[in-house]
């Protein structure tokens, strides 16, 4: 197989986010107002000019934003100083910073999913983790930090498998449709973490507001030696489980176990695994992955668990976990994609007041795209996947 | 009306499809399309039906060259396919089906008309003997009656030739017969058959013609009154095939499998084996002969433990499984060839390395500690693949692209990768082409001279026939009769299916 | 029907753990509390001081107002289209946009964009940055230690001395920067006229209220309504009531328990409990827990008092009850503190403090109740609002 066949895989993906950008700046054309004006006053080439020139505003602020200006690079390498790198490099940092939790939560889907178990639950098995995070953290304020975060991580990770195993267990035993429980579940676990934050446990001496203590004294290290950049080491750690992802995946027996169940539960059944047992350690390893993502995310980018500690980051990596074809390489690719997107968003809104809805929406259109490899065929004129060698109609690679 | 196609040619990337493939059918005559999996069967009658367009040759309908652009322009022309699963609405009655997408219209709404419709679906069923009932529900109708709605609705659209692609392949033996009287009311009335299919009993039986295809090319045509089974699976296969397995006489040993008055329950929670009593011993085959639906699958899943007895008792070597789950069965050196192998015994989406592994993964040498040894996992199956001869580009390819007699072999080679006391093996030859049923028979011979004992369960007479040291037949639930293979004759068991003892 | 008990088994072995954690530290926390109050009150007492000398400063400005100022708003997950907060900032926003200040805003979709947006906004160039909404306060505390140069606010909230140690009154606290300004507002102004409109308007002579849990910032409202009931008895010679909170002694209603601020149940059930005895008008001073308040007193054809924004705009299913609301003009104060940071003039006391004088909190326009209102009860408050603006009337002088 050729190296340029190799990149194959990706030709969807990256066209199907071409085509949101394309499909994006159309919307952002017909809902600009002013530029409208223009466009009704008789003069269209200047509502072009105008539209056209907004769009390219907009993207190279979403651009830069996610990755960084060339020019503050430029003045970075003149002065030298850590402030000036920092400032450089932090549009890149924050887009890693985002991109963590997705890994995270991204991860935990593709496992559920690889099982054959739609874990919807991700938000609940988050926030459920963060939480455990916070509460140890606060418990053993005063122990030194090391341990206070090793244990906290390790309550992440509990808390998070709990929150997981439930589903998972009342599936395996009653039958109970994992897509319901899981979603219900996140109910639960939102309620329960406003009930904590409103414990005089959780909460500051001070005020009524449902919001944690700082838990700053036990925060987990910046990976960047550089002022005030967020990148801390959450972000390789999700890299290296991620790589342990695929390990147990693909290069152990209970990884194999869960995949045959998700590809085919009757032939694993037949060839004598456990059903039950595949999915309750699906839905425990899922929630466990979840859980902690979202111990990083209280202990190394927030330091203080509130009830929008999450943002969405269940619901994205289901998303996610598609885009990347449910493989943690994939999974890693996406996020960085969807952390660049929402973090060069966030720039881009306030550099051109663009609604951030426009990134959810840009999103949403990554998905449909990639959802219906076939309209991207269409549009860009590939050669359908079936026309490969060896795949004549029905008609077998063996024939 | 008459149909040629001549020197068609059709290139996939990396496979010649069909190399120059000429073959004529007159009119009211059958023309069998013999050819393994694989041969060229299935991309000869896409072209014909204008799903492709050929990248040489032409089609000609009563001398005249014709182009198909899509399905519709081939449909005009007068051809009609039957394809091997069927396109029907299950909650339609047979009436819309057959008119569906050709309703005659009414009135100034143009609603559908089905007082002119229902009239022409009964004249249809007359005149060619199709017994449907034109207002029965498709969901309420067995399969056989489906294939007959399908052949109507083709009629319906005035086809005068007509494509059937493998239509044996899903009905019972009574059906066949059936089916095989209505191509031959056609065939008489003036229609143009084309019977495409892989089985040599059939072919023999109702075509004029027979046109063996292997490879993508023409491997000859020949008349049934000239052919017989051996040229027939020659040309198929392209050497010389023993149709019936010579096997040696069988030297029992002590009883490996015991059954001993077992009443097993179905999805349904009917009793579905109710009382059943059997023994197989090293180094015989016994063949359990019945038709479908008394009881056999339900044994064979509690024989594997895939199924709880409800009472009664099964041992195998001297162990009880009533209750036991497949992994333990399986640990006691049971080979389980499961009948319906896309759905229980592979897992399509993975690898052939992988499926060769999986039901033994969890052992040495493929795992040690719980992770997986790469290396002895690739040399294993590599052998098996070599061993059983899979036709496959690699251990990473897919099984689900992989040809049907592939597949199955692929499952034998896994099962007999282990060592074995007992193989059960049910419908172990469906739907393959006779290369692939000769192998696998002689492979389960070889492990029965090897001294396992064999259970085979088939609804195919000839196979149980053959392979059977001793036939037993099992009926609503229980084993009606064991006969000696000496004594196993087709009447015999024939009436034992039956219910008549 | 297993599976529901399963669920419900768990949640409450869940809730039993949690409140375990938070039993095992109750030593710690109340002293926590009780170490606050003072602290805020106090600050509270020093900024009424000042207030007259905050609220002429920018008015006073206004002719050489400098607009060559980068002004920006932070806003929180509730985000923009929330009807509160978040809309009320950006109407400030949009007013120093139309000075001709240069401005950016920001969104945020999770805790993490909190630190992050206002980084941005740092790199943007803004000169003063105020954040929306409580949860931010980390984030803007943390930014204003780190960029002296730039100034800070944070809307409804004052700055948060406790150190690392998370406690107030330690070693390690810190102490507010100048380049932070608390949007802080003296809420019993206008709490006082809802009172006085309450006297006017009850049939029974009887309000009720009552607060989620009794910090200054939630019973800053109760005096006000205390205070202007008792105005209205001293100059009608009436003799309306208020239940639910004894100004003099500090006592009162609260929900208090696990959820304070969210039980719309318990609003319901504390409300039908002044009612019962008599109460026509509910004020609710308890987050959520005050919306079931509202409700109640709409199915019964009553009335509520608003808390915090114009709620007959923020709950419009609930307008027809509520007759109006003690506001904090977010807009007005968000602008404000641009205009000061702008000039380079400090607030007294460090933050920004709305009053009636400066518009900064007020009492919400009546709505559908403006023409059953008389225009002698209209000219009272007005009558009162001029009082408490020159200062011959104060709050504190009728909560004795």
């Amino acid at each position: 197989m050729s190296s340029l066949a190799r990149l194959r895989p990706l030709a969807i993906p990256a066209l199907a986010v071409l085509s949101a950008f394309i499909v994006g700046s159309v919307f952002l054309i017909f809902t600009d107002i002013p530029a409208l004006q223009v466009l009704f006053a008789g003069r269209p080439v200047d509502f072009l000019t105008t539209a056209f020139g907004n769009v390219v505003h907009a993207y190279v602020a979403l651009l830069t934003g996610a990755f960084g200006d060339p020019p503050r690079f430029a003045e970075a390498i003149q002065q030298g100083t850590p402030q000036a790198w920092a400032t450089a490099v932090r549009p890149l940092s924050e887009t890693l910073v985002a991109a963590t939790p997705l890994i995270f939560t991204g991860l935990a889907i593709a496992v559920s999913f690889r099982s054959g178990v739609f874990n919807i639950g991700g938000d609940g098995q988050f926030v459920l983790g963060a939480l455990g995070a916070t509460a140890t953290a606060l418990l053993l304020r005063g122990f030194p930090a090391p341990i206070t975060l090793l244990a906290s991580l390790v309550a992440g990770i509990v808390f998070g498998a709990a929150w997981g195993f439930i589903p998972g267990f009342l599936k395996a035993r009653t039958g109970a449709h994992e897509v319901i429980t899981t979603i219900m579940l996140n109910y639960v676990a939102l309620q329960i973490v406003q009930l904590a934050l409103r414990t005089d446990f959780m909460r500051p001496p001070k005020g009524s507001e449902p919001i944690s203590q700082v838990i700053d004294f036990v925060r987990v290290p910046a990976l960047l030696p550089l002022p005030g950049l967020r990148l801390h080491w959450g972000f390789v750690v999700a890299l290296i489980v991620a790589a342990m992802v695929s390990y147990f995946l693909f290069r152990t027996t209970k990884g194999f176990e869960l995949r045959s169940a998700g590809l085919n539960l009757t032939a694993a059944r037949y060839a004598g695994m456990s059903a039950g047992g595949s999915i309750i350690l699906a839905m425990v390893v899922s929630g466990a992955l979840a859980g902690l993502g979202g111990a990083f995310q209280v202990l190394g980018t927030v330091t203080q668990m509130s009830n929008d500690i999450d943002a969405g980051y269940g619901w994205t990596a289901i998303a996610l976990s598609l885009l990347g074809g449910n493989r943690p390489s994939g999974v890693i690719i996406a996020a960085i994609l969807f952390g660049a997107l929402n973090n060069g968003g966030h720039e881009m809104q306030i550099e051109t007041a663009i609604p951030l809805d426009l990134l959810v929406f840009i999103q949403a259109l990554v998905i449909m795209f990639v959802a219906a490899p076939d309209l991207v065929r269409q549009i860009y004129r590939l050669r359908p996947k079936s026309a490969e060698p060896g795949a004549p109609a029905s008609e077998g690679a063996a024939a | 009306m008459r149909l040629e196609l001549r020197e068609i040619t059709k290139q996939f990337p990396g496979v010649l499809a069909n190399d120059r493939i000429s073959i004529a059918a007159d009119r009211g005559k059958v023309l069998g399309l013999l050819g393994e999996n694989g041969a060229g069967k299935t991309t000869l009658m896409n072209i014909l039906s204008g799903l492709y367009r050929p990248d040489s040759g032409e089609i000609l309908i009563d001398g005249t060259p014709r182009v198909f652009n899509d399905p519709a322009e081939a449909i005009s022309a007068g051809i009609g396919m039957v394809h091997q699963h069927f396109m029907l609405v299950p909650v339609f009655d047979v009436v819309q089906s057959v008119a569906l997408g050709a309703e005659p219209v009414t009135g100034a709404v143009r609603t559908f008309d089905r007082t002119t419709a229902r009239a022409r679906v009964v004249e249809l069923s007359t005149q060619y003997g199709l017994d449907v009932d034109p207002d029965a529900k498709i969901e309420n109708l067995p399969v056989g009656v489906r294939q007959r709605v399908e052949i109507l609705k083709a009629l319906y659209r005035k086809s005068d030739i007509l494509v059937l692609d493998e239509p044996s392949a899903v009905l019972t033996p009574g059906e066949t017969e059936e089916l095989f009287t209505i191509i031959r009311g056609l065939a008489a009335s003036g229609t143009t058959i084309i019977f495409i299919t892989h089985k040599l009993n059939e072919v023999l039986e109702v075509a004029d013609t027979i046109t063996v295809l292997r490879r993508g090319r023409v491997a000859g045509t020949v008349l049934p009154s000239e052919t017989n089974r051996e040229e027939l699976a020659n040309l198929m296969v392209g050497r010389d095939v023993e149709l019936t397995v010579t096997r040696g006489k069988a030297h029992p040993g002590e009883a490996v499998l015991e059954i001993k008055d077992v009443f097993v329950r179905n999805d349904r929670d009917e009793m579905a084996v109710r009382g059943a009593n059997l023994e197989v011993h090293a180094g015989e085959i016994v063949a359990i002969a019945g038709v479908q639906g008394n009881g056999q699958t339900e044994l064979v899943e509690a024989i594997t433990g895939l199924r709880r007895v409800d009472s009664g008792h099964i041992r195998i070597a001297g162990a009880t499984v009533d209750q036991a789950k497949p992994r333990k069965v399986s640990d006691l050196g049971v080979a389980h060839i499961p009948e319906d192998r896309m759905r229980d015994g592979l897992v399509k989406a993975m690898t052939v390395a992988e499926n060769y592994i999986l039901d033994s993964y969890h052992r040495e040498p493929y795992s040690r500690g719980g992770r997986f040894d790469r290396t002895s996992i690739a040399r294993e199956a590599q052998r098996g693949v070599d061993e059983f001869d899979i036709r496959t580009p690699s251990i990473e390819t897919h099984v689900g692209n992989l040809s049907g007699g592939n597949q199955q072999k692929m499952i034998v080679a896994r099962e007999f990768s282990r060592p074995v006391k007992l193989v059960v093996a049910a419908q172990p030859t469906r739907g393959l082409d006779v290369g692939s049923i000769e192998y696998i028979h002689k492979r389960i011979i070889e492990q029965r001279d090897a001294g396992a004992a064999i259970l085979i369960v088939s609804t195919e007479l000839d196979e149980v026939l053959a392979l059977g040291d001793r036939v037993a037949v099992m009926f609503s639930g229980r084993i009606v009769g064991v006969l000696p293979s000496e004594q196993a004759t087709k009447e015999a068991v024939g009436m034992l299916m039956g219910g008549v003892h | 029907m297993q599976v529901s008990k399963r669920l419900v088994a768990l949640g409450a072995t869940t809730a039993i753990i949690i409140s375990a954690c938070s039993g095992s530290s109750a030593t710690t926390a109340p002293s926590a509390a009780a170490s606050a109050a003072p602290t805020a009150a106090a600050t509270a007492a020093a900024s009424a001081a000042a207030s007259a000398a905050a609220s002429t400063a920018p008015s006073g400005a206004a002719a050489s107002q400098n607009t060559n100022w980068v002004a920006c708003v932070a806003f929180d997950t509730g985000g923009l289209g929330d009807k509160g907060f978040n809309d009320l900032a950006k109407k400030g926003l949009d007013e120093a946009t139309a000075m001709g200040m240069t401005t950016h805003y920001s969104e945020a979709k999770g805790s993490t964009d909190y630190a992050a947006n206002i980084q941005r906004l740092l790199d943007q160039g803004c000169q003063s940055i105020i954040a929306v909404g409580f949860n931010q306060q980390q984030a803007v505390q943390t930014a204003a230690l780190a960029n002296p140069k730039v100034d800070f606010g944070l809307v409804d909230s004052t700055w948060d001395p406790s150190g690392p140690d998370g406690k107030v009154g330690t070693a390690d606290d810190i102490a507010q920067p100048a380049n932070f300004t608390g949007l802080d507002f003296q809420i019993d102004q206008a709490a006082m006229l809802a009172g006085y409109l309450v006297g006017g308007w009850s049939k029974t002579g009887i309000m009720g209220t009552f607060g989620g849990q009794q910090f200054p910032g939630v019973t800053r409202f109760m005096d006000g309504y205390y205070a202007g009931i008792k105005y209205w008895d001293q100059e009608k010679g009436a003799s309306v009531k208020l239940l639910g909170w004894d100004a003099v002694n500090q006592t009162g209603t609260f929900v208090n328990g696990d959820n304070p601020w969210g039980d719309a149940a318990k609003g319901e059930s504390l409300a039908s409990g002044f009612v019962d005895q008599g109460a026509d008008v509910v004020g609710p001073v308890a987050g959520s827990t005050g919306n079931g308040s509202i409700k109640f007193m709409q199915s019964k054809g009553l009335w509520a008092i608003g808390v915090d924004t114009d709620q007959a705009i923020s709950l419009p299913q609930y307008a027809s009850a509520i007759l109006t609301s003690a506001q904090k003009v977010i807009d007005a104060a968000v602008l404000d503190t641009f205009k000061a940071n702008a000039n380079g003039t400090a607030f007294a006391g460090g933050n920004y403090e709305g009053t009636l004088a400066n518009g900064g909190v007020t009492i919400s326009p009546f709505h559908d109740f403006d023409s059953q209102i008389s225009a002698d009860l209209k000219a009272g408050i007005d009558a009162l609002k001029a009082k408490l603006i020159d200062g011959s009337v104060t709050v504190k002088d009728y909560l004795k």
